[in-house]
């Protein structure tokens, strides 16, 4: 396997989650989008491009991983995320990352800055790690098998999530028991 | 056809994905809820006032507890659903470090109360103490129960009402183990 085919298998699931997630609700990136200075009746147009920025680049990563313009892509939208960090640390701000969504706690500035390097170097294994297009069938199945992995990890979150809410659920039913009876 | 399946299984797994999503941010948004309305693992701290230093002997609880360096004595009652609750969340045993004194209610007689025949088969060293007329809760001075008192090196630190199985695991004296041996 070649570092080109690792780094499609690195960077796809990373960009299709983010854009899913963001696709989901769009009211946190819009948020940011905000905070970052932009017009509020444009932040929720200017989300969900990035989301669909996102997960474009992602099918593009999977099928396309050879041409010029999904490897330039990636640069841009690293480029554009590290200019978010840029504003964020410049105008002294606490502003929410959403990147992967709700429930992230990240906060734009710093972490954009230092992944810019780690997107240009993927993308770079992309174009000069023996990256080719595979065949469609080929692509396709990569793209399930990766469809399916984030599918499997963000069922794992829910069935921790959900065993953590039983917990909270007898937790509450006894408190709120010992409360009646006080 | 290969690949037309493989897109539909893709497409698929995307909205299995899309859809955990919502479930989660939902059980984050319950877990909200649930923590503003005040119903989360919220214990309150007592005042044990005279209590703090003494010896748990003095109220009439076991001698060995003055020698413990942790431990925890959990006063139940049988009027209590909560009580219930907490001790039927004692699996096999109970846990180290936890002592249990459980109020008989109106039989004066000694007969066990509730479901003490189950805690007792649990109890292989006799750290269930059944309090009959609520002798040692009456001479603390203590109306309310589930609540902890924390026992540090043999006397009475400080006390909080136990509202939950959760809270109860939460603040159990944690066992101190050696670190393994050097091989001599």
């Amino acid at each position: 396997m070649s570092s080109g085919t690792i780094a499609i298998f690195v960077i796809a699931p990373v960009l299709l989650w983010a854009g899913l997630e963001k696709v989901r609700n769009t009211k946190p990136i819009a948020a940011t989008v905000r905070g970052l200075g932009a017009p509020p009746g444009l932040s929720l147009p200017i989300a969900a491009l990035v989301a669909g920025v996102e997960i474009l680049l992602a099918v593009l990563v999977v099928f396309r991983p050879d041409h010029i313009l999904t490897q330039a892509g990636v640069v841009a939208l690293a480029v554009l995320f590290a200019i978010a960090g840029v504003i964020a640390i410049s105008s002294g701000k606490s502003i929410s990352c959403s990147c992967f969504g709700v429930g992230g706690s990240g906060r734009l500035g710093r972490s954009q800055l230092l992944a810019l390097p780690l997107w240009i170097a993927g993308a770079g294994l992309l174009r000069y790690g023996g990256a080719e297009a595979p065949p469609l069938e080929t692509a396709a199945s990569y793209f399930a098998g990766i469809s399916l992995a984030i599918a499997g990890i963000q069922g794992i979150r829910l069935i921790r999530s959900q065993v953590e809410a039983r917990k909270d659920r007898l937790s509450a039913l006894e408190m709120y028991i010992w409360l009646r009876r006080s | 056809m290969v690949t037309t399946v493989l897109i539909f299984v893709a497409v698929l797994a995307l909205l299995v994905f899309v859809l955990f999503g919502a479930l989660l941010e939902m059980y984050r948004d319950v877990r909200q809820l649930r923590d503003v309305a005040g119903i989360l693992d919220r214990p309150l701290d007592i005042d044990i006032g005279e209590v703090k230093g003494k010896n748990p002997s003095v109220y009439g609880l076991p001698p060995l507890l003055n020698s413990a360096s942790s431990a925890l004595v959990l006063f139940l009652s049988e009027r209590c659903a909560t009580c219930r609750s907490i001790a039927a969340g004692f699996d096999s045993e109970l846990p180290s470090g936890l002592w249990l004194v459980v109020d008989a209610g109106r039989r004066r007689n000694g007969s066990d109360p509730w479901d003490l025949r189950a805690l007792k088969e649990k109890d292989t060293d006799d750290r269930v103490i059944v309090d009959v007329g609520n002798t040692i809760a009456g001479r603390m001075g203590l109306e309310t129960t589930p609540v902890g008192f924390r026992i540090e090196n043999g006397v009475f630190v400080n006390a909080t009402t136990v509202p939950s199985v959760r809270y109860l695991t939460s603040i159990l004296p944690k066992p101190i183990r050696l670190r393994r041996a050097e091989q001599v």
